[in-house]
């Protein structure tokens, strides 16, 4: 192995504190990388409890359990939770294990900012959840924060903006790292175009990131002036536009749904050829999607807003340079299609979860490209049919690229490998339900169930009772995932430095489990070629 | 179904007021609605609806059949030189180009036609309040509060041990509809009083957010054939009571609605000209608050 | 990062976080005053 030699060499560097110090005050990449992902999973379990109390109030017709502005505080803080808690930190927790593996840089380029950002967050969503015991209860007005109604949140508004505040200084900063390093801590001979679809679909969101997380500040922080400064940017009593707030927020809002997203095709990208034993099919076509699909992300944000009342011409821009998104997207798809096409497939859990992504991602793409018809729109608009769509991107979409980067480098984190079979149990239960959840979902919409609602009609319950059921057996069998992690981590059969048969790509050049320190010495172009992207050109 | 046979029942007994809207559980599909626009939104709907139903088939159907047949188990041999092929990569592109084309046409007409709400009869505004809707007839400056219904009311508070299935119209009903001809083109001038509400009612495929400091434009045409009740909600998040403050129009025919608008127009001058009285009898529809 | 590295990628190193803090900061003032003009302008 061409990798060996170097690592025995620094063996003596292997040297950390030990105990809780170790976690505070790490500047190793994958240390940080762990932590985010650690926080990541908490994340997801705080936000998934919440949606579990909201299937539950929605049960059946009635109130039955909650208050309705206790209701309106647990969709608003499982968006947050969800979004800035769950999947955010978990691609940056990839982000931070993977890039300077994968392309041959001994850590980050930032590491002890790397520290800091990883830091925040923990305080950010401290200052969040305090909102459930202040007076007022936890922020209700929807994470969308639009005022008016924001503005009459209780003491937690406050504490909400300072969260969303660290948060986004948190992701700014890992931005920042991920560019820093891409750009300059690249192995001699890892040209940008010889860059794993991981890399680059990471580079291309931490432009994103930049580019609207201020966006997003700005916005809160006028939010804030207007609450207790006496400013009037959105208040309609003092005579601001609270429709210009839509239009900052969804500005930051679009870019952010591909924020979550990008990173996604990232990692299909690199599972999919993995178990076709192929290369994958169309790579500059795949980088030029991904940086079209960036694009047109800053031009479509009003598509949130079809039924506020914008001039024709608007609705009209807005209608079709949404429908362009379907071009790239669609190239994606068949791209990743065409990389099983003449392949040798093998199913292990991270190629299900990417097979159900393609099938269920392509769903959530079609109701986006019914969504985007603006006169179709004024029916979907705020009904259960939207909140079907974006669950299809988000959760088959990112979570499951999520669980398959998971399992996909696992045996590489821990040098063990994990249960397939119940991994395998974990995938099946998890499509399942998280259909039976979903699907229902449009029909709801379609026969008009508004969102954000506590309580419904009595012709909604038939769909609202399965899809309740759906979202106890979705949440339930998400408890198989910490539980294979944790057992995996504690030991196993032991992995192999290529764990897949199939892999390429300079991670797995390293032995498994990845020293502390890693390419220490930039690797060989020799194994940069052979392990690269391109390898059957060499 | 019990709660079915009910809702049937107390529709059947409320003869005069009986709504072609009574909807079957199960639902799967969006409404046709009662206006020509309605029914265009719902064409395009469907239109999209068997477009993504016919590249699913396609796209679903190639990716199984990779699954199936290049499998390693059954001694598939990966084609490691595969990787590039710019017709195909042509190809993919430009169809996705002619199908979004011919999707665009007709929603870009449709759009046209719900933006012109000239030529209106009658022109009603609405304004959105924390947790009702306030009606004026601009023209004849009778005005209409429109609350939840006392039993829907009722039911849906916390520990009420009322079973909803119960309750005619469980938190679809109001206490004062909005009446509207069938057959005039109604102009709606939308705004809101305290936060962002958005009125939506399914029939008409209207959606129209309320925001402070804003008048929006909607306009419907109703069927002349089409008259009874039809139901809505808010669809904009609005604060506590948000899934408490429907929507219920009353279509009557044109004759109908004029004798009603008169006698409300009588009701309510007498009392206070300046602003409508507080709980006047009856049926009569109260101030805006 | 590794004690050894040459100092010329620590100076370019320097030199992106610079640029891109600075993008970032530009961009925060730069909504907030948009903002401000197009709602009170």
């Amino acid at each position: 192995m061409a990798y060996s030699a170097t690592a025995e060499s620094h063996e003596h560097h292997d040297h950390k504190p030990s105990g809780l110090w170790r976690w505070l005050s790490t500047t190793n990449h994958k240390d940080i990388g762990t932590l985010y992902l650690i926080f990541a999973g908490v994340m997801f379990f705080v936000g998934g409890s919440m949606a579990m109390v909201i299937r539950l109030e929605l049960f059946k017709p009635g109130m039955q359990f909650l208050d309705p502005a206790f209701f309106n505080s647990m969709t608003t803080v499982h968006a947050l939770a969800m979004i800035f808690g769950a999947v955010m930190p978990a691609w940056v927790g990839l982000a931070n294990w993977m890039i300077p593996l994968q392309v041959g840089a001994p850590d980050m380029a930032l590491p002890r900012m790397n520290n800091f950002s990883f830091w925040l967050l923990p305080f950010a969503f401290t200052l969040l959840l305090i909102g459930f015991f202040v007076p007022g209860g936890a922020p209700a007005g929807g994470w969308t924060l639009y005022p008016p109604l924001v503005l009459q949140g209780g003491d937690s508004f406050p504490l909400a903006i300072f969260a969303i505040h660290l948060m986004g200084a948190s992701s700014i900063m890992g931005a920042i790292n991920v560019i820093v390093t891409i750009m300059n801590m690249r192995a001699p001979g890892m040209t940008l175009l010889r860059m794993p679809l991981f890399v680059w679909t990471w580079l291309i969101t931490a432009y994103l990131l930049i580019a609207v997380m201020p966006v997003l500040a700005g916005a809160v922080t006028m939010l804030l002036t207007d609450h207790f400064f006496g400013t009037s940017f959105f208040s309609a009593s003092g005579g601001g536009d609270p429709v210009m707030f839509q239009h900052v927020f969804w500005f930051f809002g679009h870019p952010e749904v591909y924020i979550l997203i990008l990173p996604a095709f990232g990692i299909v990208s690199e599972v999919i050829p993995t178990f076709s034993r192929k290369p994958l099919f169309g790579y500059e076509a795949m980088v030029y999607a991904t940086a079209s699909i960036a694009f047109l992300s800053f031009i479509v944000w009003a598509h949130h807003m079809f039924t506020v009342g914008m001039p024709l011409a608007g609705e009209l821009f807005f209608m079709l340079s949404t429908m362009l998104i379907a071009i790239p997207t669609g190239v994606k798809v068949f791209n990743w299609s065409a990389t099983m096409w003449k392949g040798s497939l093998t199913f292990e859990p991270p190629m299900l979860f990417c097979l159900a992504f393609l099938f269920l991602f392509s769903i959530g793409g079609f109701s986006g490209l019914m969504l985007a018809i603006a006169p179709a729109d004024f029916q979907y608009q705020d009904t259960y049919f939207v909140v079907a769509h974006f669950h299809y991107v988000l959760v088959p979409g990112s979570i499951f690229t999520i669980i398959a980067a998971v399992y996909y480098w696992l045996p590489k984190w821990t040098g063990h490998m994990y249960d397939m079979t119940l991994a395998k149990w974990h995938f099946w239960l998890s499509t399942i339900f998280v259909n039976v959840l979903f699907f229902p979902q449009h029909f709801l919409g379609l026969a008009g169930m508004p969102r954000r609602i506590p309580d419904y009609a009595t012709q909604f319950a038939d769909w609202n009772m399965v899809s309740s059921i759906g979202g106890f057996g979705f949440g339930l069998s998400q408890l198989l995932f910490p539980y294979i992690v944790i057992k995996c981590i504690r030991g196993g059969e032991k992995a192999a430095a290529r764990v897949w048969e199939g892999a390429h790509g300079l991670e797995w050049e390293v032995p498994s489990p990845a020293p502390y320190h890693t390419w220490e010495t930039a690797p060989s172009l020799a194994v940069i070629h052979s392990g690269g992207e391109h390898w059957t050109e060499d | 179904m019990n709660m079915k046979k009910l809702a049937t029942a107390i529709a059947v007994v409320t003869a005069a007021l009986a709504s072609p809207a009574a909807f079957a559980a199960w639902t799967l599909n969006m409404t046709p609605g009662i206006s020509a626009i309605s029914r265009r939104i719902y064409d395009l709907h469907m239109v999209m609806y068997w477009w993504c139903v016919a590249i699913a088939i396609v796209v679903f159907g190639f990716m199984i059949y990779t699954m199936v047949r290049f499998r390693k188990s059954q001694g598939a041999v990966p084609d490691t030189k595969l990787v590039h092929s710019t017709t195909v990569e042509i190809i993919w592109t430009v169809i996705p180009v002619l199908i979004l084309i011919i999707m665009a046409v007709p929603a870009t007409r449709t759009l046209i036609e719900t933006d012109d709400a000239s030529h209106s009869q009658l022109t009603i505004r609405i304004t959105g309040y924390q947790w009702k809707w306030g009606y004026q007839y601009v023209d004849s400056g009778v005005e209409v509060l429109s609350t939840l219904d006392r039993a829907s009311n009722a039911a849906r508070q916390l520990g009420s041990n009322i079973d909803p299935a119960t309750v005619p119209n469980y938190l679809l009903n109001v206490d004062h509809p909005l009446v509207v001809p069938a057959g005039v083109k109604v102009r709606l001038l939308i705004s809101a009083q305290d936060v962002i509400h958005s009125w939506w009612v399914p029939a008409l495929a209207i959606k129209k957010d309320a925001i402070p400091g804003f008048v929006n434009e909607a306009w419907f045409n109703i069927d002349a054939d089409k008259t009874g009740l039809y139901r809505g909600q808010c669809a904009e998040l609005c604060g506590r009571d948000h899934g408490f403050m429907p929507i219920v129009i009353d279509v009557r025919s044109k004759a109908d609605f004029e004798a009603w608008l008169k006698t409300q127009q009588a009701m309510q001058r007498p009392a206070d000209p300046a602003a409508p009285a507080v709980a006047t009898a009856a049926p009569a529809p109260a101030h805006t608050g | 990062m590794s004690a050894g590295a040459p100092s010329e990628q620590q100076r370019r190193v320097r030199r992106t976080t610079i640029m891109l803090v600075l993008l970032a900061l530009a961009i925060y003032v730069g909504f907030i005053v948009l903002t401000v003009h197009r709602s009170h302008g």
